[in-house]
């Protein structure tokens, strides 16, 4: 059976152990790679081959020449590390799931792990914060192998709860990293979007590069309810009594509307924004997080 | 609109069902917890309105279904003039759905202000039409309430009568046949129906105690020769059930639909009731036959009734054939015995004799002419009949009756001045040629003007007529006797030619003649004799319809060469005293002839004479001595026939008329006997003896005998039906739909028809299947809607 199925969340929610999950969807993610775009950029082994003609003579590795008077071409090798932060929004609205497969929580936990993997395997050094109303919990940043086992151990102990405030969590983030970091932003943006896009130029402004992976449930998205249906909102308990099925459209619109005032104000900004939803597969995010990678390479 | 179960629209009360479960029990929402409430809050409004919408459309077609339910099992159905209305709101309320349904969806998840508002406009503009015409409907529910099927009506019968429906066809005749079909509909109206049975014998109708009296009367029908045009009774029937407040009115009308039954005479007067009561169902049920064969005898063409012994009988008489003609008798038969008939029980009864007969061939195409010259040597009243002697579908037009008085000549006085044998040879000798005897119609007394003064009265009225001609002055006493004559008798006349013998010794007028006694006779006062310059003035008589002028109504009336005739003097004429009038004028306008009705009888007044020779070389005239005198011959004919009253003796009557017979002095005991036996009353007896009848219905003989056995007067007269009245040329549909105007009405010739459209006009069209229809329709858009809304969660 091919690894890439691992890419599907309804094949990694069957995996409990996070860092099989977080292996097995990079597998599949490279295993998918053999015919995308993005072959070259594959950093887990670094090799060097013979130099025929018709090769880039720009990639002749000249220190194996020196050594070895032959001409070499040196593939895939890292030059520089990124410092990554895994920054993840806690609220109890992350913990919803409508047809009880993934939560977005979990969708996002087995993003996170699938790319410290990855961050780890290229030794780039990766660091994990979380919040609520504000930062709760902070791993810094290491890009030893052991670091892997650290995060993977506290992402999976992670439990959404309570309302939450991503804007001045963004702001204390903001304040908190020295030098320049990617920062990968997993949440649903259930908030007053203004004062959180004033948070991300905030965090820009410093620096760093942002890849915002706005996460909603499926649900959420497609809106696939029928009849009469009265909905509560989880964080405020506020109620209301939809005709869902002649509002699905409304709706959709809605989201849509939504997704492209972040995707536009981000544009701007020059943060990375990803909508994901947790029916898609992982690849969209890791691709996503290489395309950053290289563009700092 | 009917119902077959109208109690069943009580469940119409049922919609407070879904009512009430729509207010009071909300279905219960699905609960679900969702963190992207956010994106729904701002859309709330719309939602909310969304949702309201959808609820109320829902409880609209639960309402609508159980109405429709309601209305279904009702079994309603409608006339079909309410239909074209029904449908024309059913259409608007189309309309104002879709007008209606878009505005709320455009409430609902639109905001587009153009679009609402033309909308609105749409909603309402159809809205104020749909109300409109609703309110029309309703104001014209009562005419289309038809009551049910067994909800008695009010029922007008109206059977024509006319001697035509008398034609036999299959061994039937027409009125038997509408007996049977009438007879037949009775039996149909439902139990306590008003019926009114009305025939051609009057437009007067009155509803019969109930349908057995009705169904007898339809039994004792009977042919009637005076028929009243049928619209006019069908308009009257119209009326009396327009007057019932039966709800279902019915109308029908048996009829054998022929062109003079239906005459455009009485057909606006029936269109116009119709208008007026569009309620009032019309059935003519057309009993005629497609083909008929039938030879007619026209009426008797003019002919002189009463005539002197000396004078022929001449009769003459148009045969119609319609459909395959062939050789046709003709005969002729007089009574053998005239007035004697009387002992017998009916005059008709009277042996007869044949008198003429004539073979000839009856075409369809024109009218084949057959005369009767016969002479009558018997002084007397004469009574017979034209009659074709072939058999054929309707016997009533193959019989002519006819009477005829045949009399000695009329005795005239004709008074003058001595010589009086001369002064009254141009009239005698004009009227009374001796040397022809056959032509005698008057025998002429002359006298002296003296021996008249001398004359009694009862001397006087022995005479039918008196003539005084150039009269010299006459006492007062004498102008008393001649008033008195002239008042007394019936048509008894005095005429006077007044000449030169008027002239005073002073040029003018002798007093004599205009004093009260002369004037209490004379149509007018003597003014001056004048002297008119040749070639003189002359007699116009075309433009005057006086009876007396008769016999100048010839063919060459417009050529009469009076012109050859002129007068040179005359006496001019002062004010016409009261009743007096002028018969003929002079070219110049001065009247020539006046005539004054004076009690019973009349005078005239000729302010020429006509007594002037040729070589009279001061004569006032040449009437008698012009070069072509025959207009004045017919003149003075007509003159003396209107003194001596010729005309005024009518002896032939049509159906239906008053028949007026003069018996000469007033008698206490009349009676009458008719064609059907049995002795009748006359209406009246006037102060001068004329017995004025009114029951002339019948065609036949009549005959009249006046004073007690001993020194009875008898006479006769006939009675004839209008040949018209028995054509039976076909009145095509075209032509009634043309009298009946814009009126539906159903024309049928068989029971199934009848039933068929009765039905549908009582019962009506029946909307039930149509509301199923439409039920069908409502219960699957509420199912539609109710899925759409209350759709459970995909299963899940």
């Amino acid at each position: 059976m091919s690894v890439e199925k691992y890419l599907k969340p309804e094949v990694i929610r069957q995996i409990s152990r996070l860092d099989l999950r977080a292996r097995f969807i990079v597998k599949g993610f490279f295993q998918g790679l053999h015919a995308s775009p993005f072959h070259g950029f594959s950093v887990e082994f670094s090799e060097h081959r013979k130099y025929t003609a018709g090769d880039n003579p720009d990639e002749i590795d000249w220190l194996v020449y020196a050594k070895t008077d032959k001409y070499y071409i040196k593939k895939f090798e890292a030059e520089t590390n990124i410092t990554g932060y895994l920054v993840m929004d806690l609220s109890c609205s992350m913990a919803y799931t409508y047809r009880g497969e993934l939560t977005k929580f979990e969708y996002c936990i087995c993003l996170a792990a699938a790319l410290s993997y990855l961050m780890v395997q290229q030794q780039d050094p990766v660091g994990l914060v979380t919040f609520g109303e504000k930062i709760s919990a902070c791993v810094p940043p290491k890009a030893k192998r052991a670091q892997l086992g650290n995060l993977l151990s506290v992402l999976s102990k992670l439990e959404p709860a309570g309302p939450t405030d991503i804007a001045g969590s963004l702001t204390q983030l903001a304040a908190m990293l020295r030098h320049r970091s990617l920062v990968m932003l997993f949440t649903d943006l259930l908030a007053d979007p203004d004062p959180v896009i004033q948070s991300l130029r905030r965090l820009r402004h410093a620096g760093h590069d942002v890849i915002l992976f706005h996460v909603l449930d499926a649900a959420e998205v497609n809106f696939p309810f029928d009849g009469l249906v009265e909905f509560e909102e989880p964080e405020s308990q506020q109620r209301i009594k939809v005709d869902a099925t002649g509002f699905r459209t409304t709706y959709r619109a809605e989201v849509a509307a939504f997704r492209q005032r972040y995707h536009r104000e981000c544009f701007k900004s020059g943060v990375d924004y990803i909508p994901l939803d947790t029916a898609m597969p992982f690849d969209r995010a890791l691709t996503e997080y290489l395309l950053t990678r290289k563009a700092r390479c | 609109m009917n119902f077959v179960n109208g109690f069943m629209l009580g469940g119409v009360a049922l919609i407070t069902v879904p009512i009430v479960l729509h207010l009071v029990m909300r279905q219960q929402p699905k609960q679900l917890m969702f963190p992207a409430l956010r994106f729904i809050l701002q859309r709330e409004e719309s939602n909310r309105r969304r949702m309201r919408f959808r609820h109320w459309l829902l409880l609209l077609a639960r309402c609508l279904v159980i109405a429709l339910l309601a209305a279904a099992l009702a079994r309603p159905s409608i006339r079909p003039e309410g239909v074209d209305s029904l449908l024309m709101i059913l259409g608007v309320g189309v309309l104002l759905a879709i007008a209606a349904l878009g505005l709320a969806l455009a409430w609902a998840y639109q905001r587009n202000r153009t679009l609402l508002i033309s909308l609105a406009l749409l909603t309402v503009g159809l809205l104020l039409s749909g109300s409109i015409l609703l309110a029309r409907w309703f104001g014209r529910l009562d005419e289309l309430i038809l009551g049910g099927r067994d909800v008695p009506v009010a029922a007008a019968l109206v059977f024509d009568t006319s001697p035509r429906m008398t034609y036999r066809y299959e061994n039937q005749t027409r009125l038997e046949a509408a007996r049977a079909f009438g007879a037949w509909v009775t039996t149909k109206l439902p139990a306590e129906s008003e019926v009114a049975v009305l025939d051609s014998r009057s437009d007067s109708a009155a509803f019969a105690v109930d349908r057995g009296a009705a169904q007898k009367r339809i039994e004792q029908l009977s042919p009637t020769p005076a028929a009243i045009e049928l619209p006019a009774v069908i308009a009257a029937a119209v009326e009396r059930v327009a007057e019932s407040d039966r709800q279902r009115k019915e109308v029908y009308v048996f009829t054998d639909l022929t062109e003079v039954a239906w005459r455009e005479s009485n057909a606006r007067e029936l269109r116009r009731r119709l208008d007026e009561n569009p309620e009032v169902q019309l059935y003519v049920v057309d009993l005629g036959v497609e083909k008929p064969t039938n030879s007619r005898l026209g009426d008797i063409r003019s002919f002189d009734e009463t005539f002197v012994g000396s004078e022929r009988l001449k009769l003459s008489v148009d045969l119609y054939q319609i459909g395959p003609g062939g050789p046709r008798t003709i005969e002729l038969r007089l009574f053998d015995q005239q007035l004697e008939g009387f002992a017998l029980d009916k005059p008709d009864d009277r042996p007869s004799t044949v008198r003429g007969r004539k073979i000839v061939d009856a075409a369809a195409q024109r009218p084949t002419r057959i005369t009767f010259d016969l002479k009558l040597p018997r002084i007397g009243t004469h009574q017979g009949y034209l009659t074709i002697a072939e058999d054929d579908g309707l016997p009533a037009d193959n019989i002519r009756y006819f009477t005829v008085d045949v009399r000695k000549p009329w005795r005239v006085l004709v008074a003058a001045p001595p010589p009086h044998d001369d002064y009254s040879w141009y009239l005698t000798e004009a009227l009374s040629p001796p040397l022809d005897e056959e032509l005698q119609r008057f025998q002429f007394t002359s006298v002296d003007l003296a021996e008249l003064s001398r004359m009694k009265l009862s001397e006087l009225t022995e005479y039918a007529a008196i003539c005084l001609l150039d009269p010299r002055p006459l006492s007062d006493e004498t102008w008393n006797r001649l008033t008195d004559y002239a008042a007394a008798g019936q048509g008894r006349s005095v005429a006077l030619m007044m000449g030169r013998e008027a002239i005073s010794s002073n040029g003018l007028p002798h007093p004599s003649f205009n004093s009260k006694a002369a004037q209490d006779l004379l149509p007018a006062p003597l003014k001056l004799r004048l002297i008119v310059a040749r070639p003189g003035v002359q007699l116009v008589t075309e433009q005057f319809g006086h009876p007396l002028l008769e016999p100048l109504r010839t063919e060459q009336a417009a050529t009469i060469p009076w012109r050859e005739m002129p007068i040179f003097r005359y006496w001019q004429l002062g004010p016409l005293n009261h009743g007096a009038q002028t018969v003929v004028a002079y070219s110049n306008g001065d009247p020539a002839i006046v005539e004054r009705s004076v009690g019973n009888g009349r005078s005239l007044l000729m302010t020429t004479p006509i007594t002037d020779e040729l070589s009279d070389r001061r004569h006032w005239n040449r009437l008698p001595t012009g070069e072509n005198v025959w207009p004045y011959i017919a003149l003075m004919d007509g003159m003396m026939l209107y003194m001596v009253g010729s005309g005024n003796d009518r002896l032939n009557y049509f159906a239906g008329e008053t028949a007026v017979i003069p018996l000469g002095s007033s008698r206490q005991t009349v009676s009458i006997k008719t064609p059907l036996g049995g002795d009748a009353s006359p209406l009246r007896i006037d102060v001068d003896g004329a017995v004025r009848f009114t029951s002339t219905d019948l065609s036949g003989t009549y005959l009249l005998r006046a004073g007690g056995t001993e020194n009875a007067l008898v006479r006769g007269f006939s009675v004839n039906d209008r040949s018209e009245a028995t054509r039976l040329d076909r009145l095509d549909k075209k032509r009634l739909d043309e009298l009946l105007g814009d009126r539906e009405y159903t024309l049928a010739r068989s029971q199934q028809q009848i039933v068929r459209s009765v039905s549908k006009g009582r019962v009506g069209i029946k909307l039930y299947p149509w509301i199923l229809l439409l039920l069908a329709v409502v219960l699957g858009g509420e199912h539609l809607l109710a899925n759409l809304f209350y759709r459970k969660h995909g299963g899940r």
